[in-house]
């Protein structure tokens, strides 16, 4: 499969050279191949688009965008490209756009603690840098191998939301390339006057870019934008020692400590988990279940099943979450472990022991600050998850949502294609901004074949119609023109709206909306 | 029927009037912009009110001028800019709809002014991010859906902060609940499943809130919004640092900022400080000023519910080690300014008269967003135009607030003046247009243009006009909504 438009494909070749576009089926192949293309194809291939075109720069951008409208050829751009999110809707009419070469960090800026970076900046690299100055970026959960930019990323939370917020609320000022070819810059950059503000003059373009979820590739291009940075109180080039993936910090950081506490019952964890953040005493809280806590701590499926036996044995199904405890002196670190002291007094709560050990106390605070817990674990086991998704409003009714779902979960693992989870439960939660808002989710790992994933999205809907029963938030996976005309009516009709900024802003509908919406009447 | 009529059949007949005296208090306001009368001026209660307002303003192609605070404006943003025009003055509808002391949440209707929702909130154990000093008969929405600066930085995550979500019915007269209040389920069913509509983004993936806010009423009309709030704190302690260096200051805020020790946290120049402090003018102002120093820090560090003691205990010790290391001194009192004092000032509103209007009787504002490294430069601008427009420098108010937990800063110039005195108004006027082009060529973002300086800002930026225009046609194609502001 090539290209079919041989016109556009010319044009391409003569913006980029032809070193940067590429009809290779091999080439085409290795961005087709993706994680939950089963779901679509019963293959790990989703369909390959027509041709892979490399920009180095905004203009180049532009000029691909234009000649993408020009000869209604369908455009989706991918900066790190995570799973089939990044390909979906793609066929021998439409171009894959890689950003892979737009990985420079533009600025980072201490006094004004934000940093300005192009899409193929990982937060791995941003953070590497940022660290030297003390500052920390926001983690994004899906791991330190995504976009930077606070734009592209799905929902762009992470374990550290606590200290650190998320997504759609660290973004800046930023570059777009708008669905038909133009250059917008907004806020302080549209005027001349820096990254430093997205919003304004007037009402803030922010609004139709994002929401609690990015529009993933189905409205234009991001180019560059600014992301706010956050005070880290760690060594500026920590010392490690070990090798992957047993890196650990030679020395626990001072002021720093981690814990993995466990609690009589879910009602106490809620509640000391929102003491804590509302005392700001975290820079991060995490929950992780059980069977993924356990792999993040091991290096293999066999080390962590053995790690989840003790841990069992200890816990004996008593629910818990991650908490690092940091300061930015002695004193304001002690004062927090002593908080966090009187709060595990009055909700019950216990330390796990194996996350006492001062070696694996190294390794796991190495791990969480710098890969973010759920990578390791989402896809150690089969390869492959998804699940049921909470809204970004706020832990507590997100995780009670997650608790009524373990209900639904019993009867589709019947079917055999979800895997048991080895544990009491698959709970993974978050807060955001000293406990303003948060994210609960239950990700299942689900069998590598088409019959796995569509039990696992029909779970997805199950669990989505429990949601609506009960009037909970939204959740955070609501892509495509089946799901939002599934959520719209429930609420008050927002893909309407949503609608009307694709038509407005993409008239001729090239920006690929598989994950977005469709501008259709 | 006349339109009056039919006006007063949505509203009821006490809630539409046209008396001149009505009238002429809507058509002009403390600032540069023409006055224009309008046609009549509407009161409604509620949503469906609002709904059929608008909807009638659609039928009859009437221009509609929303306003949820009282006199006095300042901003020329709620005169209207055409004649015919609709005032719809939100002032009736004062409910404080629901304090959620555990999710730190308060909901309110858009005439609810801060004097109202001050206690409402203290009584749940929480306290709200305030602009500074508002006057007594701002609306709490009016201010927020602005983007005024709050003097808590630490708790302004996004500019948009302490904003949460809001239900607006636009211009065509369609009604949007946005962020998690959009549903699914009524207000109360949300509640009884523990939702508190707090998630301001959304729904999904689009922001609707950011499309409102800023929008100066040319979108439509917000019938109520949840306020993020925090909890109060146990104890709290003011402090007061003068320099006559800004830029000490400044090195100061941003550590204090940046490891999240301060509470409130904002600079005033002696202009400023004594003008809030002085009771008795002009002698008191004087006696207050002469004793300052030109540069004030004032902060607060806080002991919340568990052990405050000893928070407070390491705060002071870290502040200390800081100022010391800054050749600076943490302070209860300079000069004839209290710590102590100012703080009990700056958690109300301004007592009347308010206090841009004492001594000159009017105020003339200045203000952009800008960042850390421009804005002594920025100061030493605006203090030249002062001098270059015969403007007293030494009476000039400056006040610097740190927001976006210290990513940006509100810089903001308080030119007072004598409004009966029409040679110094003009003066100012000029100054104004020349500061708005001198420092926005030198780093300063006027993110919310206000009367002449709205197309100079919207001329630096041609690409978001078109953009907003788009936006602006999607949600009020018939223009009705405060035309003629902004870009519209």
């Amino acid at each position: 499969m090539a290209l079919k438009n041989r016109d556009a494909y010319k044009a391409l070749e003569d913006v980029l050279g032809t070193e940067y576009i590429s009809e290779e089926p091999a080439v085409l192949d290795s961005y087709a191949f993706q994680w939950g293309a089963e779901l679509f194809t019963d293959t790990p291939f989703l369909p390959r688009s027509g041709a892979i075109v490399l920009p180095h720069k905004t203009e180049e951008v532009q000029a691909i965008v234009k000649i993408c409208n020009k000869y209604k050829v369908r455009y989706k751009a991918i900066s790190h490209g995570w799973g089939f999110y990044s390909a979906l809707g793609l066929d021998e009419n439409a171009i894959h756009i890689d950003m892979r070469r737009m990985n420079r960090i533009i600025e980072i800026n201490e006094k004004s603690m934000y940093a300005v970076v192009e899409p193929y900046v990982s937060c791995a690299m941003l953070q590497a840098e940022t660290l030297k100055k003390g500052l920390n970026v926001n983690m994004i959960g899906a791991g330190c191998n995504t976009c930077a930019m606070p734009l592209t990323a799905h929902q762009g939370t992470g374990s550290g939301g606590v200290s650190t917020s998320c997504g759609d609320r660290n973004c800046l000022a930023v570059e777009w390339v708008t669905p038909d070819g133009e250059i917008i810059k907004f806020g302080s950059l549209g005027s001349g006057n820096g990254w430093f503000c997205g919003d304004g003059p007037g009402p803030s373009l922010r609004g139709i870019i994002r929401g609690t979820q990015g529009v993933m590739g189905g409205l234009g291009i991001f180019t560059k934008a600014a992301t706010k940075l956050y005070p880290w109180y760690g060594p500026p080039q920590p010392e490690l020692e070990g090798a992957s993936p047993y890196y650990r910090f030679k020395e626990l950081p001072p002021n720093f400590d981690i814990h993995h506490p466990i609690f009589p019952s879910w009602d106490k964890l809620i509640e000391a988990a929102m003491k804590i953040a509302e005392n700001e005493l975290a820079m991060m809280i995490f929950r992780l279940p059980p069977p993924m806590l356990c792999e993040a701590l091991t290096g293999s499926g066999d080390e962590g099943a053995e790690l989840l036996a003790e841990i069992q044995q200890e816990s004996n199904g008593r629910p818990g979450f991650l908490v690092i405890i940091a300061g930015s002196t002695v004193a304001e670190f002690n004062y927090r472990k002593k908080v966090l002291a009187q709060i595990m007094a009055e909700t019950g709560g216990e330390f796990l022991s194996h996350l006492e050990k001062e070696d694996v106390k190294r390794m796991f605070l190495w791990s969480e600050t710098r890969y973010s817990g759920g990578v390791r674990e989402a896809f150690r086991a089969v390869g492959r998850f998804l699940g049921a998704i909470g809204d970004s409003a706020m832990f507590q009714t997100s995780t009670r949502l997650m608790l009524d779902c373990m209900e639904l979960k019993k009867e589709f693992q019947k079917r055999g294609n979800i895997r048991a989870d080895d544990g009491p439960d698959a709970i993974i939660g978050m807060i955001f901004e000293n406990g303003h808002t948060g994210h609960a989710e239950q990700l299942i790992m689900c069998h590598p074949t088409g019959a796995g994933w569509r039990d696992l999205m029909e779970f997805t809907v199950e669990c989505e119609k429990l949601a609506i029963s009960k009037c909970y938030t939204a959740p955070v996976t609501v892509w495509g023109d089946d799901a939002h005309d599934r959520w719209g009516p429930h609420l008050c009709n927002y893909h309407l709206w949503l609608r009307k900024i694709k038509k407005t802003f993409d008239p001729n509908g090239v920006s690929e909306a598989a994950m977005y919406i469709s501008a259709k009447e | 029927m006349s339109e009056k009529e039919q006006l007063m059949k949505i509203l009821g007949k006490d809630n539409v009037s046209d008396a001149p005296e009505e009238l002429a208090k809507y058509a002009e306001d403390e600032s540069f912009v023409h006055p224009i009368r309008p046609r009549c001026v509407a009161k409604p209660a509620n949503t469906d009110e609002i709904q059929k307002l608008i909807n009638w303003a659609n039928e009859t192609l009437t221009p509609i001028v929303p306003i949820s605070s009282g006199p006095p404006h300042f901003r020329g943003d709620t005169v209207p800019s055409i004649g015919g025009a609709v005032i719809v003055d939100l002032s009736r509808m004062k409910k404080i709809v629901r304090v959620d002391g555990e999710h730190r949440i308060a909901m309110i209707e858009p005439g609810v002014t801060f004097k109202e929702l001050i206690p409402a909130v203290r009584k749940e154990g929480l306290r709200l991010n305030m602009p500074l000093l508002p006057r007594a008969s701002k609306s709490v929405l009016g201010s927020m859906l602005e983007r005024e600066p709050v003097i808590m930085p630490k708790y302004h995550w996004d500019i948009s902060d302490p904003l949460a979500c809001t239900e607006v019915i636009y211009g065509t007269g369609d009604l949007l609940r946005t962020g998690s209040a959009a549903g699914p389920g009524s207000l109360k069913e949300q509640w009884k499943s523990g939702a508190a509509q707090n998630e301001a983004a959304g729904p999904i993936q689009a922001d609707f809130l950011r499309l409102i806010q800023g929008a100066q009423g040319t979108m439509g009309i917000v019938t109520w919004a949840t306020i993020r709030c925090e909890h109060a704190p146990i104890i709290e302690e003011p402090y007061l640092i003068g320099s006559s260096k800004l830029n000490d200051l400044l090195e100061y805020t941003y550590w204090l900022i940046r490891n999240r020790m301060a509470d409130d946290c904002l600079l005033l120049n002696d202009a400023n400080l004594a003008r809030i402090l002085a009771k008795e003018w002009p002698t008191e102002y004087e006696k207050i000023k002469n004793t300052l120093p030109p540069w004030i820090l004032f902060f607060t560090i806080s002991g919340p519910k568990y052990f405050p003691e000893d928070r407070i205990s390491y705060l002071k010790t870290d502040m200390a080690s800081l100022a010391q290391s800054l050749k600076l001194e943490p302070l209860r009192a300079i000069g004839k300014a209290s710590a102590f004092e100012l703080l009990k000032i700056l958690h109300e509103p301004s007592e009347e008269p308010y206090w841009k209007l004492r001594g000159k009787g009017s105020c003339h504002d200045i203000f952009f967003i800008t960042i850390y490294d421009q804005l002594s430069e920025q100061v030493d601008i605006m203090n030249s135009l002062a001098m270059k427009f015969d403007y007293p420098v030494y009476d000039m108010g400056i006040y610097i607030q740190p927001i976006v937990q210290g990513v940006n800063y509100h810089c903001e110039f308080n030119i007072f003046f004598d409004p009966t005195n029409s040679l110094e108004k003009c003066k100012i006027e000029s100054l104004s247009e020349e500061a708005f082009n001198t420092l926005s060529n030198r780093g300063a973002f006027f993110s919310r243009p206000y009367g002449s300086w709205v197309d100079m800002a919207y001329r630096k930026d041609a690409e978001t006009t078109i953009a907003l225009r788009k936006i602006k046609k999607m949600f009020d194609p018939n223009n009705i909504m405060n035309p003629g502001k902004l870009c519209f």
